[in-house]
Order: structure tokens, then sequence, then C-alpha cells
């Protein structure tokens, strides 16, 4: 092995508080910790998993590292710049490196748009590519992910789950980013649609040297696909090391509770049997 | 060809169902055969639209006929056919010897009545219904079979885990969390002493550690009362722990069914095999996932042999003209494909 890759993302101290209001006249008696300093870092081209249960806060960290939500504290450096201190027009051109594909392909496409204009607005937006360099560049990604130019002008309610998923895929990587955080994308799929997306995946991360951050609550797709886990319960990372360490030597009790509750698809491998 | 046991508590013979939509005729159950013995947990596996929820919602007839329509089939539950029973006679059947448990327990409860009104109101329409008067018998007076109705929720709470179900019976729906609410669906469906539970994705939409609690439950409550569960899930890990048997659907049939040993350890149809290597075990390696190429068939105009041909990386000629009949590979472990017995080129 040669010298480790650089980080690419670091978070420190991240949180993210929300106000609770209630009683007379609806004032503040508290707050809830969504995410609650929280740190971790992620080299250069390596798959990194965060796992949780619902309400944990996966899904909130993710929206602050993009800043769809702004976070309460903490630092966000991302290729060396805090992204929490940068100008606006300057997080705008960041934004580029940092691409999403979100759980729900039913509710992230736009239904009225064709896929061109869905995969194409970021390019739109980013970019000076307009007509028929447009298209070209939609049909390539379209490619890319393993559908073709037959669909450039189909909408999202023509397509299947695992076929919706392929569209948000080639959306997130248009602009060329490092960083793709993917939020739960194989939750709403079937298993055998889930391997396909998986093993595309894959295959772009080594194509396009491309930087995961993958958000689930399923430990066996977080084993298949990440070099490296953190576990999050309630807002705290509780355990974090190299995904074989995880899953062989786990040390939090929350850990190694969830690894339990885990159904192996084997007979054999019963809790409640016996 | 089936394995010959003595009277099933479930047997559903080539059920067929057609649903009328928009665009044309859907047949989405090509027909279906499924037997469950008493106290036995079947799995019914498959991935969406394969037809396993449709085959559960058929056994308690809670498809709506327009727009379904059953060409063919039967069901037979404890000796009756109850695709010939009347609607007065499916409501003896359906909430008390046959109970159903869904996915969502948001939206199988009230959030207007407390958790009280709405058992104390099934408990009494069950005993209204039953000949004998159920188990508040006939003699007691309004008010004390009320009573008599909300001691038994209560006992019954208490039964599948929630703590202090006196006072908690009286809270509403929004005060429990998703496991908990599952919790009191599953003491609503035991209110009727059912002899077949259908348990279409009870524990989906539920946090592992949350479906690990509910699934221990459910196996208590199979051995304790001699349950015979129907499990309907897509989650095969999920059913290779709780379930002594599995069937496995694609496209409105029953591909593979036997005993779960069987069925996990040495998968027969190419669809089974294709959905167990779709999952990442601790031995799979990055890039080594197999999945199941293709997009499941448009079921208006469905292949006309084998539902799974055009995914399938065996297809034969043969595949292409009729659906394969069943074929016994052991007593406990049935196929339907053309790789197996007297179909084999």
């Amino acid at each position: 092995m040669s010298a480790p890759m650089p980080f690419l993302l670091q978070v420190e101290n991240l949180g993210k508080y929300y106000p609770l209001r209630g009683g007379f006249f609806n004032r503040p008696i508290g707050v809830i910790k969504a995410v609650d300093g929280v740190s971790f870092a992620i080299r250069e081209g390596s798959s990194f998993g965060l796992v949780g249960e619902s309400g944990s806060g996966k899904s909130t960290i993710a929206r602050c590292l993009l800043r769809l939500e702004e976070p309460s504290f903490g630092r966000i450096i991302f290729e060396g710049a805090d992204l929490l201190k940068l100008p606006a027009e300057e997080l705008r051109r960041r934004r580029a490196d940092m691409q999403i594909v979100f759980q729900d392909p039913f509710a992230s496409l736009n239904p009225r748009l064709t896929v061109r204009d869905i995969i194409g607005e970021p390019l739109v937006i980013h970019t000076p590519l307009r007509g028929e360099a447009l298209s070209a560049r939609v049909v390539e990604l379209l490619e890319m992910v393993g559908l073709g130019r037959q669909y450039l002008y189909r909408f999202p309610h023509e397509f299947s789950g695992g076929q919706r998923q392929r569209i948000g895929i080639a959306r997130a990587i248009a602009l060329n980013p490092k960083l793709i955080i993917l939020d739960e994308p194989t939750s709403a799929l079937d298993v055998s649609v889930q391997a396909q997306i998986l093993n595309l995946l894959d295959e772009l991360q080594r194509r396009l040297r491309l930087t995961y951050l993958f958000i689930s609550h399923d430990l066996g797709v977080i084993r298949y696909i990440c070099d490296r886990v953190a576990l999050i319960y309630r807002g705290k990372i509780v355990e974090e090391d190299e995904t074989e360490r995880i899953f062989t030597a786990p040390t939090a009790e929350y850990t190694r509770t969830l690894l339990a509750a885990m159904p192996i698809p084997d007979p054999d491998y019963s809790p409640y049997r016996s | 060809m089936m394995p010959t046991s003595d009277h099933p508590l479930l047997d559903i013979r080539d059920l067929y169902l057609d649903i009328q939509v928009f665009e044309g005729t859907l047949h989405v159950l090509n027909g279906v055969n499924l037997r469950l013995a008493r106290g036995q947990v079947m799995g019914l596996v498959g991935e969406t639209g394969c037809g396993k929820t449709l085959t559960g919602l058929s056994v308690s007839r809670l498809v709506a006929t327009p727009p379904g329509r059953y060409p063919r089939g039967e069901i037979w539950f404890d000796g009756r056919n109850v695709m010939t029973l009347s609607e007065a006679e499916m409501l003896k059947l359906r909430g008390r010897r046959i109970a159903m448990i869904f996915q969502d327990p948001a939206t199988n409860l009230n959030p207007v009545f407390r958790i009280s009104e709405q058992m104390i109101d099934v408990a009494l329409h069950i005993a209204e219904t039953s000949d004998d008067g159920g188990f508040l018998g006939r003699r007691l007076s309004a008010r004390g079979r009320r009573q008599a109705a909300r001691r038994r929720a209560i006992a019954l709470l208490e039964h599948v885990g929630i703590e202090d179900a006196a006072h908690r019976i009286d809270g509403y729906p929004h005060e429990f969390s998703g496991g908990m609410r599952q919790r009191v669906l599953i003491a609503m469906a035991l209110l009727g002493q059912p002899q077949l539970l259908i348990a279409d994705e009870p524990t989906t939409a539920l946090d592992v550690s949350v479906q690990a609690q509910i699934l221990r439950l459910l196996y208590a409550l199979v051995k304790e009362y001699h349950l015979s569960v129907l499990l309907i899930t897509h989650n095969l890990g999920v059913v290779a722990q709780v379930c002594d048997e599995v069937a496995v659907m694609y496209a409105g049939n029953v591909v593979e069914c036997g005993s779960a040993h069987r069925v996990f350890k040495s998968p027969a149809h190419p669809y089974t095999r294709g959905l167990l290597r779709s999952i990442p075990t601790p031995q799979t390696r990055r890039g080594e996932l197999m999945g199941v190429p293709g997009n499941i068939p448009n079921l208006i105009q469905p292949p006309p042999g084998c539902r799974f041909e055009p995914r399938c990386p065996h297809a034969m000629p043969i595949c292409r003209t009729a659906f394969p009949s069943a074929v016994a590979l052991q007593a406990d472990h049935q196929v339907a494909c053309y790789l197996y017995g007297e179909g084999r080129p």
C-alpha cells in the first residue's frame, strides 16, 4: 500500500440544535440536539459509512454538510476550506464538488421535467453547456449509469424505482463532483435492484475517483460498500473504525446490539428458534 | 406432488386473480399454490408487484371485486373454501379466526380515538357476532360487557409487552412509538382468538432493534397459541430467522417453496438463487454482488410461459411455452422450473 490518501472532508465538532417551543406563548423551552458534536474525516477515494436508526441524526448531518441546513456549531473542512466561513459565491462554486443522492427516487425527481432537464439542470447552473452539447453530455451520463439515449425525453413516472435511482445518480455525477453523499440510496429498492445499484456505485467510484459518504441503516450494505464506518446514536458517534473491525470486534454496546439485531439470511443463525 | 399432511389449515389451490385497471387487465396471480399447516410460520417472499400482498388479502377476501376478478382457484381455510362463502360468513372468519397485521402501524389505528375505545369496540363487535357471545358470554349487562372487554384488552396488551397497560390503554396512538403501535395491533389481532395470522410486512417500517423485538414476540405467540402465520415480507433475513416454511413468489407465481432450511441452503429456482445472491454477506467482496438483471415483467401482457424467463440465465425454448408445473425435489421442497424433473432437456 502507498501512503494514505489525504482527507477530502473533515467534520469537527458539528452540531445542530433545534429549539423546542411550547407552553404559554410558545416560548422556547429547550433544545433538541439532533446532531451533538460529531467529528469524522473521510479520505479521498474512500467510502465512509454513517449508520444509525431513525432519528439518530444521520440525515441531518448530510444536510448540514451541504448547508441545506445551517449547523449550530462546528467546522466542515472540504479540501482545506471551512465551508461554514466561505463567502456565498465561493460556496456556490464548491457545491458543484459535493452532490447528494436521496433515498426516495419517487420524491426526488421533479415529475414535470424530462430526464434531459433533470440531469441537465446542474449543468445549466454551473456550466456553459447548452443545446446539443448539453444533450450530448446528458446522454453520456445516462450511458454511464446503464441507461441510454432513448430515455432522454421521458418523464420520471415512466421509470421503475431502480431506473429512477440511476437517474438520480446521473444527476449527482453530472458536474464531476469529488464527494457524493448517498442518503439511503437503496432503502426503497428491492434486493435484486439494490444489488444492481450497489454495483453501479462501486463501478462509478473506481472510474471517476469518487469519495462516498454512505448513509444507511442496513449494516449488510454498509459492510459491503464502506471502508470505514461510524455508528451514530442520538446525535453522537458511539463508535468509528475500519469496517472489518466494526463487524468483527465491535467495542460499543450499541454496535453489538445493532449487529445482533441484524437478520442474517441463514436459518441456522436464528436467535429465536434455538 | 405436495407433501401430504393431514388437513393443512390453509390450502390455496391454483389461484388466479385479474385486476381491471385503466390500461387493461393485470394478471396479478397466475395459479398460486400454497399449503400452511397448523402452528407453522410460512414466509411469503418476493419483490414489489409479485402478488404476495394480494395473496394475503385474498385469503381474508379483502380484494374488491370489481376491479378484481378470480377466474379460477380455491382457498381452503380449515376445511372450507372461502371463495364460496357469503360476506356474512366471511365476517365470522375475518378479524376472528383469520387476523391480519400490516406494515404501517400508524395508519391502522384511528388517531382520534383512545386505544381503549378502539380495542373495546373490536372486542364487543367480535362478541356480538359470535354465535355463543364469545369470551364475554351472553348474560352481562352492557356496562358489564364493556368492563369485561376492557379487562381483556388490558390483559392482551400486557401479554404483548406493553408495560403499565392499565394506564397506557387510555392513551392515543400518537403517544406510542412505531414498535409499540405494532404491539397494540398484534394485541388487537389476538382479541379474535385467531388460528391464522396474516402479517404483511409487519416490521418493514421499524428499526432493526425494534424489528427484533417484534419478531421475538411473534415467535413466542406462535408457540403459545399454536398460531399459523403467513409472514409476507421482502426481507429474506427475517424469513430465515422466524419461518419454518418459505414460498418464493415471482410475478404472480410461487416459483419455489419448501422448508426454510432447504430453500435457503439449496435454492433451486434461478430466481431464488438470484435473490439470495443479491444480499451482501460478510464474504461478498466489493463488485461481486450478483443481483438479478432486468426488471419485473408487465403484468398486462406477461411473458407467455415462465414469467421469469426474460431475466433467467438458464432460459430455454421450452420456457416460453407454458408455466412449468411444480416438481418435488424432496418431500419438503418444490420448484416450478423446467430445469428440474420431466421438463429437463
